[in-house]
């Protein structure tokens, strides 16, 4: 998850003697600092060789991390390239790492049982500290996680074990809340979440069968982690679940069902290298959904479209549904960039020519067409802009489980990964925030699997 | 120079004092294939070259390694294997650990295994190279690259053919060894000739048991009382292994109307916990593989077959081969041998297993060989392959039926192989050019039904039944210029067809791949070799040898660090080079120093990713593969020590393998990448036989100064160890 958590607060510190007030109070990633100085950040470009990352990521031969200053993605003439710098963080960690501040969090990397947190530079992966866990074991990327607090860090995910149908399931939602200081990371509780209990209202004996991870976030104004679920059971119904934690207790306040939708956008990896939902100024919280399309051969063939959770409500807004538009394509990621606005990464097969009819189902849906394309979302006006350089559309990317959008000082840098025969090797878009202006950034070297971008603090 | 130990001993009874060197006239065979010897009772000089020295110098290039002379100071074929010029073995633990095999920078499956040519599969998929029993073999021939049609199979980086002794008395050759971690094997290997009309008897038995609890250093446990790991070392805790073997066979020799014929029933059974997954940080404590295999087998070979001319060799073989992998716990181990509770079975991350695989095999071979003359002669042969790879799930009987791996289905699946080869040897100028021209034709049929795990398996992908041609063709050239210069030349293009283990998995943690894709290669070799007489009594042997190899769907075993699972996929180009060189000295026969070194170098030529871009790994060096390593070897044998009929020999041998990196070496810093360290080995046995041989006591030692030794991946391998082993060995 990006670190513009991290750098609201630091916002919020530095600029409060100034009186700027345009954060919210609620604990999210993607509430974008308005000024923050950029010789304390840089840009960490994750790649990885031989595959890309996701489900299907045996493919992975390598994964690369390389640092960048924040002015060089700005830069059209620059080429980054991997050759002699960078991370090789293959032998440590995953690319589906959390990464805030200036530091990578993951749960049981290459399959060991602690919880760490790492640091990586262009020189390689210092192993900053790591923690066994308890009784509660997440395995790496079947979790999702809210931080509560700078130093505070909840991680929840289903106790499942994946062989079971979900017929068989008898499952729960397990948490676990680590403490995080400068070079120590403990385990200060953890337990289940009674999810079945409060969800008797919706179903006949309640939710039984959980998705492997759902997605959570963190509501500073009333000490609130909000979990969005679905229920994995074979004969669930559409739509999902969203339940309200006392950050606390852990104990569920409330839980709301949202029907209008088949699922939020993600269920499997959390946001740990994805963004899927996010808070604006208000405080209201928005998630990214998807739907299957009408008479689509695959549940994975879905439009997306958007819904939100006021701020201080414990339901979901019936009078508001972004994008309910079958041809706008599966949201896959959503980035708030501020100013109302949020930057969309979506699939769109029919559009790049792939296929000519959304419910087919071909290579033209797969993670290696290219097959996506950026669009910013004007929430309040629920309009729905693709983004264009120069007046022509940005080439397509490849890659459905990427996050290649990152928000620093009212500027999106979108990364598009495209076919290089036609296009050249992926490259930086940069969107002005404030005038709406796209610019060339830098280039990437081509020939790996451009995943991820974020903004990582400087140590 | 390696010596024939039959001369050896008919030197001492002629004389008491023996003097050999390989010097001797090649040419000069007896009609069996031994060769002739020529004395001189004065200076005891025998003229005559062993077997192996005469492969050496054949057309092809390989590797031909005397077993029978060093059988007592082995443990593992595979321990001789890897000291010769040009192999890299790479093991991932102690005894029963499995393991691959490099030659010539072609990895382990692109090599095919053969027992007297017959593949070694049919013993069971459990037999190999770490468990064969090193009594029983004559030698061992390596066919790097190139390799011959005889052999009948798919190799595409070479063909290890392990040639068992033929004897034609009654004897018993037995061994027990007692070793460190809990090690004991035991051997006997007999021949019994019924009666006069020349019934004979084979019986064969092997056991092997060990707990390999050899300490691994550098792995970390958690600390609860200061809340941090520690970095430790530990005793592996969950790695026994038994292994045993029995084989009779029975047949007669010499007899009008077959030279031999045999026909043989064998049995194996094989138990191996499972310690790691593919690399150390995973743990497991409770999940093992057992399998057993029985088989039935028979051989006729008839020179004359038909007409004077025609020389017949008829194989086939069935075995029935079962195994079970078995991960029935919920428990995730740490290196303290504690456990704590978890959502998933250990090797795969899926549910509880008791997997049973049924790989049924059925092998037949013909081979029909015409010598126009001395100088010419054509042979065909055909080999039929079939394996079936029948799996089922019995692990409701064992756990609670919600705890089963539910994505699991049952399935039939079946790969189906014809090899035909057509081979034209030729030999001129008095045998000084030596050549083999030869052409084969693959005829591969998969049938699959599997559908669990489809976006892995990529089952949805292919057809369920599908037929399919290559073509190979290749040949071997050799010109003896003078006794200490003779270049040659061999060139194939090769097709291996994907084994059932690497189209089908493993049934442990390597999934299958049923999209996968045979290999291609144009495989090169150019060497040179020489004897050089030194002086009366000492002889000097040389061989250098280029090689190249153009391979195309290069089939290589991916591993996931994440958690541990491995696929075999095809990397659509990869060229290797290299170079390799061996030095022997032999001084009468007390004295033989030897070396050997490799350098290769293999590098990804696929330009294009899968979604059609470029690759940036293209021209990379591939990783996890060694590129530079040694041996050198010291063997010092004393006779007559204190009788006139034992010998003391010592041999201390050293084995370098230089650092390289565990990913794409180009990216990255590359101070910070993990890497695999240089390797010193050292190795270290002492012999003493008496009565020619009859008795043999032995003392080694494995990795003298307990370096740590890795294999591809940093799976830690034993430390120093110790055994002893006796051998009896009666007429």
């Amino acid at each position: 998850m990006k670190t513009i958590k991290y750098l609201a607060a630091m916002a919020a510190v530095l600029t409060l003697g100034a009186g700027v007030t345009s954060c919210s109070d609620d604990d999210d990633d993607n509430v974008p600092a308005p000024v923050a100085n950029k010789g304390d950040y840089h840009f960490d470009l994750l790649v990885s060789v031989g595959g890309t990352t996701g489900m299907s990521s045996t493919g992975v031969t390598a994964t690369l991390v390389r640092s960048v200053d924040i002015d060089a993605l700005s830069n059209p003439d620059t080429t980054i390239s991997m050759k002699g710098i960078g991370a090789d963080i293959t032998a440590d960690i995953n690319s589906e790492a959390i990464i805030k501040g200036a530091y990578y969090y993951e749960a049981s990397p290459l399959k060991n049982t602690w919880y760490g947190k790492y640091q990586v530079s262009n020189t390689g992966v210092n192993n900053v500290t790591r923690y066994e866990f308890a009784t509660n074991t997440f395995l790496t990327r079947q979790y999702t996680h809210a931080w509560t607090s700078d130093n505070s860090l909840v991680i929840l995910g289903a106790n499942r074990s994946v062989s079971r149908k979900s017929k068989y399931a008898d499952n729960t939602i397990m948490w676990t809340r680590l403490a995080d200081s400068e070079n120590i990371l403990a385990i200060v509780d953890e337990g289940t979440l009674d999810l079945t209990e409060a969800t008797k209202s919706f179903r006949e004996g309640g939710v039984t069968a959980f998705c492997t991870s759902g997605l959570a976030t963190y509501r500073k104004a009333d000490n609130t982690i909000i979990y969005a679920f679905t229920d994995a059971g074979t004969d669930a119904e559409a739509g999902f679940y969203i339940a309200f934690i006392d950050a606390k207790t852990m104990e569920v306040k409330h839980v709301c069902r949202e029907t209008r939708v088949d699922e939020m956008a993600g269920t499997a990896y959390g946001e740990l290298q994805q963004d899927k939902m996010f808070f604006d100024e208000n405080g209201d919280l928005y998630i990214a959904c998807g739907t299957k399309i009408p008479n689509a051969e695959k549940d994975a063939q879905q439009y997306g479209s958007l819904v939100r959770v006021k701020n201080g409500e414990y339901t979901t807004d019936q009078t508001y549904l972004g994008l309910g538009k079958v041809d706008n394509g599966k949201i896959l990621t959503a980035e708030y960039i501020g100013n109302g606005k949020c930057a969309l990464y979506v699939t769109n097969p029919v559009k790049a020519g792939l296929i000519s009819d959304m419910t087919v189902y071909d290579n033209g849906w797969g993670q290696n067409a290219f097959n996506s394309y950026y669009y910013i979302y004007d929430i309040a006006s629920d309009k729905f802009t693709e983004l264009t350089y120069n007046g022509e559309t940005l080439p397509a990317s490849c890659g459905s489980f990427t996050d290649r959008v990152a928000v620093f000082n009212n500027k999106a840098y979108l990364g598009v990964n495209p076919d290089e025969a036609k296009y050249g090797s992926p490259r930086i878009y940069v969107y002005d925030v404030n005038t709406g202006a796209v610019s060339l950034g830098a280039r990437i070297e081509g020939g790996y699997y451009f995943n991820r971008l974020s903004v990582v603090k400087n140590k | 120079m390696t010596i024939n130990r039959r001369i050896i001993v008919f030197g001492l009874w002629l004389t008491g004092a023996v003097g050999c060197m390989a010097v001797g006239d090649n040419n000069k065979y007896l009609e069996n294939g031994e060769p002739r010897d020529s004395l001189e009772l004065n200076t005891v000089v025998v003229m005559g070259k062993s077997r192996v020295q005469q492969l050496k110098e054949g057309a092809f290039s390989l590797n031909a390694v005397d077993i029978h002379s060093q059988v007592n100071s082995l443990t593992t074929l595979a321990d001789a294997i890897s000291r010769t010029a040009g192999i890299n073995i790479r093991t991932e633990g102690g005894l029963g650990s499995d393991y691959s095999l490099s030659v010539n920078g072609m990895t382990g499956n692109s090599i095919r295994y053969y027992v007297d040519g017959v593949p070694m599969t049919l013993r069971g998929n459990s037999v190999n190279l770490s468990n064969f029993p090193v009594n029983t073999i004559d030698h061992v021939e390596i066919y790097k690259g190139v390799v011959p049609a005889f052999l009948g199979g798919d190799a595409l980086g070479g063909a290890i053919n392990i040639v068992t002794r033929k004897e034609h008395k009654s004897f018993v050759d037995a061994s027990v060894s007692v070793g460190s971690f809990h090690t004991y094997r035991a051997d006997v290997n007999s021949q019994v000739v019924l009666n006069k009309k020349g019934l004979l008897l084979r019986p064969q038995f092997t056991v092997d048991y060990t707990k390999n609890d050899y300490k691994v250093h550098g792995v970390e446990v958690w600390n609860a009382g200061v809340g941090r790991y520690d970095t430790v070392s530990r005793k592996r805790f969950h790695d026994r292994y038994f292994s045993t073997q029995a084989q009779v066979d029975m047949g007669v020799e010499h007899k009008s109307w077959a030279d031999q014929f045999f026909v043989g029933l064998g049995y194996s059974v094989s138990q191996k916990q499972l310690q790691t997954g593919t690399v150390q940080t995973i743990v497991y404590g409770k999940a093992e593989r057992n399998s057993d295999a029985l088989n039935v087998h028979a051989t006729y070979r008839k020179r004359g077959f038909l007409t004077d001319k025609l020389t017949t060799l008829l194989s086939l073989s069935h075995t029935w081969d079962h195994s079970v992998t078995i991960d029935t716990t919920f428990h995730r181990y740490t290196w303290d041998g504690t456990s704590r509770l978890a959502t998933k079975n250990e090797t795969n991350g899926r549910g509880k297993q008791y997997r049973h695989y049924k790989r049924p095999l059925t092998i037949g071979r013909a081979n029909f060989c015409y010598e126009f003359n001395d100088q010419h002669s054509l042979s065909l042969n055909y080999m039929y392959n079939r394996t079936g790879n029948k799996r089922y799930d019995t692990a409701e009987d064992y756990c609670a039926k919600e705890d089963v791996d539910a994505t699991f289905t049952p399935s039939d699946d079946c790969i189906e192989k014809q090899i035909i080869g057509l081979n034209y040897d030729q030999s001129l100028l008095d045998d000084r050019l030596v050549s083999a021209f030869f052409v084969k034709d693959y005829i591969n049929h998969v049938r699959t039904e599997q559908n669990d795990l489809y976006w892995l398996t990529h089952s949805n992908d292919v057809e369920r039944s599908a037929t399919k041609t290559y073509w190979g063709y290749g040949m071997a050239v050799r010109f003896n210029v003078y006794e200490w210069f003779s270049p040659k030349f061999s060139y194939e293009h090769a097709v291996r067809l994907p084994q059932a283990r690497e189209q089908l998995g493993n049934g442990t943690t390597t999934y299958a791949n049923l999209a996968l894709r045979p290999e291609t290669s144009h495989n090169m070799n150019l060497g040179l070799y020489g004897n050089v007489k030194l002086a009366q009594e000492q002889s000097l042997y040389y061989e250098l040898n280029g090689f190249l190899r153009f391979t195309q769907d290069y089939i290589h075993l991916r591993i996931s660090d994440s958690d541990g699972t491995a696929q075999y996929e095809n990397v659509n180009d990869v060229d290797t080079h290299g170079l390799e060189g061996e030095v022997r000295y032999s001084y009468s026969n007390w004295l033989q120093v030897s070396a050997n070194a490799c350098w290769q170098d293999s590098k990804d030529m696929n330009k294009y990713l899968d979604n059609g871009n470029r690759s940036a790994t293209y021209r990379n060096r591939i990783p996890n593969k060694p590129w530079f390593f040694g041996n050198a070897e010291l063997t010092l044998s004393r006779h007559n020590l204190l009788h006139a009929s034992d010998c003391l020999r010592f041999s201390y041998d050293y084995q370098y393998v230089h650092w390289f990196y565990l990913t794409w070496e180009s990216y990255g810093y590359l101070p910070s990448k993990a890497r695999i360290p240089t390797q010193n080995m050292h190795n270290a046995s002492l012999t003493y036989s008496w009565k020619n041989e009859r008795y043999n006591l032995t003392f080694m030692c494995n990795n003298l100064f307990d370096a740590t030794m890795y294999d591809d991946y940093k799976l830690q391998k034993p430390g120093r160890s110790f055994t002893a082993k006796f051998r009896v060995y009666i007429r």
